[in-house]
């Protein structure tokens, strides 16, 4: 029963991480940029790694503590996530919370190589089964993020940053695995972690954390990774289809269609009724492939007209699983300026090819989503940072807001990376808005939620500097 | 006239030398030593060359032998051209007529006969998983994650 909520788990933590529409509260006091730059980090220093794998250390960690994963305070870890950072029932949490696990993701942390030993290349890549990414959501995310809270209401800063940097360094050690999936988890944590930076920079003594957010890894996540492997995932999962010219006969083409009809089958989203009598009529499939044929793949119109349904077919689907696929992958390595535009031409193909034939026939992914939330990471670490900036401004004029982002003097801002624009601000008295501009709904289209894809919006009071 | 009598300890010193046999001087001793490894090195050389030469020849007798059958073979099929045939025309028959015999893979051969039993074994494992598991699998966890945004 329990490993049915599985997935479900993964999924809610990636929902509640990316769906937030909400603007964040924060109040901000003057601090100036720090003096040496780099005296708080948010991630290890290349000098401080250790070589070593981190992935030993982070499996191991359910196994020394078997009876906490299994207890309700580890299921209910996230209850601490949603609590007020004044509320007296902080007292408890080292109850809830094994230390010796933060040691280990500490441990972690600093390894310099993190190999997860996945059998890409020894089992059909859609195939592997990634249940470890579920544990490491719990505790890398909601475990780690409890616990730099805990510090929080302590007024236990140190820790506190100390704690984002080892969930930073681990969640990017969950996204070496060039799987998407992987990317996201990854994202949804370090997502969590720059919460929890927002959380550290609103407390009165904070320090200024602007040349630390600077000196992030300019990507948290190997995106360009994942869209490289997972471009030629199908091939490696379906490998006869990169020998299509091999003579079979027919009992061979019936047998490569039957191989897609039972992988489509584990994979499609789609009713399995409809999958059934998909599978049942292959004809309309027939018919369309061998009109698009001679076009799509250059086939000779006789040569198409000779073969049997199965191979027709065959062709046709590995053709357009293979060019979606391929072009996706190129397109998520294009920068959003270019990749935005590209990706909503494949929604297009995707939409045509799927009512041509059915989308239990055959199912194209849309990435556009998950691409906007791996770069709104960068967005929220250049929002944080035009916070900091302001933190120094607020220092420099005895508290008092910058009219104008470009008033900050003595540092740069970043723009916006989604939209290589500037972020909009607004002030009112102490009070002021950083907002991200937002995405155009056709390029970025709304959640089914109706969120929008990469909102981000700060709202700052600013108070004065205490003593 | 009496030899002078020379001290007992030399005396005795004097005959264990005489009882000791001649020695070559070091730079002839060396010499010596030098011709006799070399000599010795030889010899095992040309018995080790022997071997391989012999060892050489039986392989390339063999490999020739296991060549003449694959040229056989090859050759018709590199220049076969399908026959007119009333009938449908194979799918290999087909994909011969394709072919330039300039381009024909002379390693085809060694391509395994089923690459679709790579998924097929990958597909019988996936079988097996306990199927509240298989939302599990790379494929699926993305596509949900990606659904839910």
């Amino acid at each position: 029963m329990r490993t049915c909520l599985l997935p479900g788990l993964l999924i809610s933590l990636w929902s509640a991480a990316l769906a937030a529409q909400e603007p964040i509260t924060l109040s901000i006091h003057p601090r100036a940029i720090e003096s040496p730059a780099l005296k708080y980090r948010l991630f290890p220093p290349e000098a401080d790694l250790k070589s070593g794998n981190a992935v030993p250390i982070l499996l191991r960690l359910p196994w020394e503590q078997v009876n906490y994963v299994s207890s309700d305070k580890f299921r209910d870890l996230d209850d601490w996530n949603s609590r007020p950072l004044d509320s007296p029932e902080w007292k408890d949490f080292r109850q809830s919370f094994p230390f010796r696990f933060y040691d280990e993701m500490k441990r972690a942390a600093y390894r310099r190589e993190a190999a997860w030993e996945y059998p890409l290349s020894e089992e059909p890549p859609f195939l592997i089964l990634l249940p470890d990414v579920q544990g490491m959501r719990q505790w890398l995310g909601r475990g780690l993020s409890a616990k730099i809270r805990y510090h929080l209401s302590r007024g236990e800063l140190e820790q506190a940053r100390e704690g984002i940097l080892v969930g930073l360094a681990n969640a990017k050690h969950i996204s070496t695995t060039p799987f998407h999936v992987n990317q996201l988890v990854a994202t949804a944590i370090h997502r969590i972690m720059l919460d929890r930076v927002g959380e550290l920079i609103s407390q009165p003594d904070s320090p200024n954390l602007y040349w630390a957010l600077a000196a992030l890894p300019e990507s948290l996540v190997a995106l360009d990774r994942a869209a490289d492997f997972e471009g030629s995932a199908f091939l490696l999962t379906f490998p006869a289809a990169a020998d299509l010219d091999q003579p079979r006969d027919a009992a061979e083409w019936k047998k490569m269609l039957q191989q897609w009809h039972e992988l489509n089958r584990y994979l499609n989203r789609a009713p399995h009724d409809q999958i059934k009598e998909a599978e049942g009529t292959i004809a309309p499939l027939a018919k369309v492939a061998r009109g698009e044929l001679p076009g799509l793949a250059g086939l000779p119109a006789d040569r198409v007209a000779a073969m049997s349904d199965e191979e027709a077919a065959v062709r046709w689907l590995v053709h357009v699983r293979l060019s979606y696929d391929q072009q996706e992958a190129a397109a998520l390595s294009l920068p959003p300026r270019e990749a935005l535009p590209r990706l909503k031409q494949l929604r297009a193909e995707k939409a045509a090819i799927e009512s041509k034939v059915g989308a239990a026939r055959i199912e194209l992914r849309d990435t556009t989503a998950g691409y906007v939330a791996m770069w709104s990471l960068r967005r929220r670490i250049a929002a944080l940072r035009t916070i900091e900036a302001v933190r120094h401004h607020l220092a420099r004029y005895a508290g008092k807001l910058p009219a104008n982002l470009t008033d900050i003097a003595d540092v740069t801002l970043p723009l916006d990376p989604l939209t290589d624009q500037p972020f909009v601000w607004k002030v009112d008295g102490n009070q002021a808005t950083l907002a991200a501009p937002n995405l155009p709904v056709d390029l970025a289209p709304l959640g089914p939620m109706g969120q929008r894809p990469g909102f981000l919006e700060y709202r700052l009071e600013a108070r004065p500097k205490t003593d | 006239m009496n030899e002078p009598r020379l001290d007992p300890e030399l005396e005795s010193l004097a005959a264990k030398l005489a009882a000791q046999s001649p020695r070559l001087p070091a730079a002839e001793s060396q010499a010596l030593l030098y011709q006799c490894a070399f000599s010795a090195g030889q010899s095992a050389a040309s018995r080790n060359l022997r071997r391989w030469q012999g060892l050489a020849a039986a392989l390339a007798v063999l490999l020739a032998g296991a060549c003449l059958p694959l040229a056989a073979l090859r050759l018709p099929m590199a220049f076969h051209r399908p026959a007119a045939s009333d009938g449908e025309p194979s799918p290999r028959a087909l994909a011969d007529a394709q072919a330039d015999p300039a381009e024909i893979d002379v390693d085809a051969w060694q391509q395994p006969s089923d690459s679709s039993r790579f998924l097929e074994q990958g597909l019988t494992r996936f079988g097996q998983v306990d199927p509240a598991l298989r939302s599990l699998a790379a494929a699926n966890l993305s596509r949900r994650v990606l659904d839910q945004q």
